[in-house]
């Protein structure tokens, strides 16, 4: 058996650790980083090249936008989709849902595509009843870092977006 | 304590091609046979998909000093040859040279029929670290065995960068290589594991560039890509879960799992049943628990693509019965939480064991998942996953925390950061101990993560004299209403990691490697190429035969032992030990003038100047699936000839070939000379 021997170096350097392959946002990190926020239904869906990649479109009608300058209906893009009978699959894209409505952190994509910041992170359903927004994948560490506390799962749209407004006005 | 020890029929497994060992990229076809998404091996040359590399859209002018090109491309082979090294598997991944691309152009990396690396900064936003994808038919053709792969993609951003960072990230690190090995397995139709493979998602991966692969990976390649005879030297487990009111629970995770080494898993099937192969000869107990919840950014549980009906647009994602039942109470067979109760399997070489199903309660949450360990070497606070503990060692710390949310699950911790009461950890096996007065809640742990954490002091090797072999250790977590296995929560360990404190030459075209814990089993990389380690003078010294290399190139050298660890352990990426190449003089290669003509075939002459040609070390390729290289000669260090077949319908220019030795890398897409003659 080798021997163990201690090593003591004077220079431990950075960490060599691993987390994931995807940075957790918080909801402030996604207010700041998006270039558009919008809420709105999803009117219709069709598939086509985007860059190097087949990206399902989907065409927002939008109700309310927190961040932008776009116009009354938006066009975003999720990387996958089928096309001429051929399916491309990534991953932890969503789907989204025709006639749903949805808080979008968007981000423009130099190829000129607005896709969902975080992969999915940046994709809010909204609950017509209650009037709340609800992140697809919803996180504790989201609404404490926006002031909901660790054990909330929704938020309040009208908060969100107060939130959200607060936030990009401060700028940090 | 109960080990009710059952031993496996000597029912003869002669293991079948078709087997189902895994997570795979699914299509139900009409009679409700699973067909996973996979590439044909009848149309791909010696069984070998290749991978090409974009040729301009990597962003070397910000890299890392000693980064670029040859280091990336150096550290994708290497990934790729740890595909290629899975005993029991058909396919094999190869290096086809670089295509032409700027990260946008819409077609160029659909040209290829196989894997096409590009680097494109507007594919994803900046949080992701790189992507890949899958191309195959959306529904069934009638009589389909499986869904061809038709093309694939693996993308990272122009420039690589770390987990929330901007800054480059060295091709070298633990962590480009493990997200090489991680998406190469997505290209081949890999999906995601939830036993801490490199499969897993990096939230709960144990893999590390020593050892990238855990025996799971391992199950999940073999099980797709089978080699033509079976494997006799690997078990079978199979059976159903379901619910206890009979319904059946569709993606289940179900694993095999030793008390020390690697478990093996595999997902139930839409009707609940599940088949575990490719398990190593051992002593296993079956578990299964929940798919957990969707991970940060992933839209789905386990961040998978959830199989699809034979219509080809309906998925079928795991059992959720209105937003109940959605998730179901950890079980160990017979049907038990208690992993003492649990039986243990003799599984012998080639035994299958079948009927082994579980009935589970269901539950409407999962309280306790996507739990994540870290610790520290004695002396170091250099963070490390999955971190190593050593036999017969002190007690050393460990460190678990959440990395999907920051805070510790809500079943774990109360609001004032004391542990529930009822929560308790525990070694799967007498292999691992947690020393109990050790258990602590800390609202910050320290590097490499801020968040929640819960500290204890654990121990592998429990009760002497025989502790067992070096490998994974497996972790429970148990909280009121419910147990979490979190496998390969440590790694057992005989010594520290190696260290490398220089590399110089000796003066005869070898070089010393002087550092610690250096020994005759230990691999020495410069980038992505094993050097030929000639000698062993000491644990302190080594004397290695360098890769070739281009003069004035400088390599980062890296040591890794078998038992998983790795100089980086102690160096870090940025402290990462370097070798410049000496000379300045710049390899150039002339090549036979002309075009290698639509459906035909050539023999390519390559002269080279300042090259280093050697048999069997030496690849060519033209960066484009069309042309088939199906010969390399080697006449000498200067000269070779490669005997190309275009299948294409459009002739190639002989000036586009890739001429890779070592970490030299001749494409004149890289600024080198190659001319005709």
């Amino acid at each position: 058996m080798r021997s163990l021997q201690i090593l003591i170096l004077a220079a431990v350097v950075c960490a060599t650790a691993r987390a994931t392959t995807l940075q957790h946002l918080t909801l402030k990190d996604m207010a700041l980083r998006s270039t558009e926020i919008v809420r709105g239904h999803v009117q219709h869906s069709t598939t086509e090249r985007c860059g190097p990649m087949i990206c399902t479109h989907y065409l927002i009608q939008v109700e309310d936008r927190w961040k932008g300058s776009g116009g009354a209906v938006v066009d975003m893009a999720v990387q996958g989709g089928v096309l001429n009978g051929l399916r491309e699959v990534w991953e932890g894209t969503p789907e989204l849902k025709e006639g749903q409505e949805y808080v979008l952190f968007l981000w423009h994509s130099s190829l000129g595509t607005n896709l969902i910041l975080g992969l999915s992170q940046g994709l809010f359903a909204v609950d017509a009843h209650s009037g709340e927004a609800m992140q697809t994948m919803i996180t504790a560490h989201l609404v404490e870092s926006s002031g909901a506390g660790p054990n909330a799962v929704r938020m309040n749209l009208a908060q969100m977006r107060k939130y959200v407004q607060r936030v990009i006005a401060e700028g940090r | 304590m109960r080990f009710a020890r059952v031993l496996a029929p000597i029912a003869a497994a002669a293991l079948a091609g078709s087997g189902w060992a895994y997570n795979f990229y699914l299509t139900y076809d009409a009679s409700g046979k699973p067909l996973p998404a996979k590439w044909d091996l009848t149309k791909l040359p010696n069984n070998t998909v290749n991978f090409y590399v974009a040729d301009s859209a990597l962003n070397t002018a910000q890299m890392l000093p000693g980064d670029g090109y040859e280091p990336v491309i150096s550290e994708l082979r290497a990934a790729a040859a740890v595909w290629n090294a899975v005993p029991g598997s058909a396919i094999q991944i190869g290096y086809g040279g670089m295509f032409h691309s700027d990260g946008t152009n819409v077609n160029a990396a659909d040209t290829n029929v196989g894997i096409n690396v590009d680097f494109c900064d507007g594919c994803f936003d900046p949080s992701l670290l790189a992507a890949s994808a899958v191309t195959y038919a959306a529904a069934p053709p009638p009589g389909a065995t499986f869904m061809p792969i038709q093309l694939s993609k693996l993308l990272f951003p122009k420039l690589p960068h770390g987990i929330g960072s901007t800054g480059p990230l060295a091709s070298w690190s633990e962590l480009f290589f493990a997200t090489a090995v991680h998406e190469f397995g997505h290209n081949l139709g890999l999906q995601h594991s939830s036993v801490s493979s490199v499969m897993s998602t990096m939230d709960t991966s144990a893999s590390s560039k020593s050892r990238p692969l855990a025996q799971d990976d391992i199950a999940g390649i073999t099980s797709l890509y089978p080699v033509t005879q079976p494997i006799a030297t690997m078990a079978t487990i199979s059976g159903k879960v379901t619910f206890t009111d009979g319904t059946p629970v569709n993606l289940a995770p179900v694993v095999a799992i030793p008390a020390e080494g690697d478990p093996v898993e595999a997902l139930t099937r839409q009707d609940g049943t599940y088949e575990i192969d490719g398990i190593p000869a051992g002593l296993y107990v079956v578990y299964t628990q929940s798919l957990p919840p969707a991970e940060v950014g992933y839209s789905s549980r386990l961040g998978m693509v959830y199989p699809y009906a034979s219509d080809g647009k309906t998925q079928i994602p795991p059992n959720c019965d209105g937003g109940t039942n959605c998730y179901f109470e950890t079980t160990f067979y017979p049907g038990t939480s208690n992993w003492h109760l649990a039986t243990f399997f003799a599984m012998d070489a080639g035994a299958s064991r079948s009927e082994i199903n579980f009935q589970v309660v269901p539950r409407a949450s999962m309280s306790v998942s996507g739990v994540r360990s870290y610790g520290f070497l004695p002396g170091s606070s250099v963070g490390i996953f999955s971190p190593p503990v050593f036999e017969y060692g002190a007690p050393q710390k460990l460190v678990l925390y959440n990395p999907n949310s920051g805070v510790l699950p809500s079943g774990l911790v109360d609001a004032n950061n004391n542990l529930i009461p009822g929560v308790s950890f525990d070694g799967l096996g007498s292999l691992l101990q947690i020393i109990p007065d050790t258990l602590a809640v800390y609202p910050n742990s320290p590097t490499p993560n801020t968040a929640q954490a819960v500290y204890m002091d654990v121990v592998t090797a429990f009760p002497v004299p025989f502790p067992g072999p070096p490998g994974a250790r497996h972790l429970l977590i148990s909280s009121p209403d419910n147990v979490y296995v979190l496998p390969s929560a440590v790694r057992a360990v005989a010594a520290f990691p190696p260290l490398i404190t220089s590399v110089d030459a000796v003066g005869d075209g070898t070089l010393a490697v002087d550092g610690a814990n250096l020994y005759g089993d230990t691999r020495v990389m410069f980038d992505g190429v094993q050097a030929t380690v000639l000698g062993v003078v000491s644990s302190q010294q080594l004397i290695v035969a360098p890769p070739p290399g281009q003069p004035g190139f400088v390599t980062h050298v890296v040591a890794l032992d078998p038992d998983g660890q790795s100089s980086l352990f102690l160096t870090g990426d940025s402290q990462a030990a370097t070798y410049t190449y000496p000379g300045s003089a710049a390899p150039a290669v002339a090549v036979t003038s002309g075009s290698i003509p639509a459906g035909g075939s050539m023999t390519v002459d390559v002269v080279g100047t300042n090259t280093s040609f050697a048999s069997g070390e030496t690849y060519v390729g033209f960066g484009t699936s069309n042309v088939v290289v199906t010969n390399v000669n080697v006449m000498d260090s200067g000269h070779l000839q490669a005997t190309a077949t275009n299948n294409g319908t459009s002739a190639v220019p002989t000036t586009n070939i890739n001429v890779t030795t070592g970490l030299s890398v001749i494409a004149g897409a890289l600024g080198y000379s190659v001319t005709g003659m």
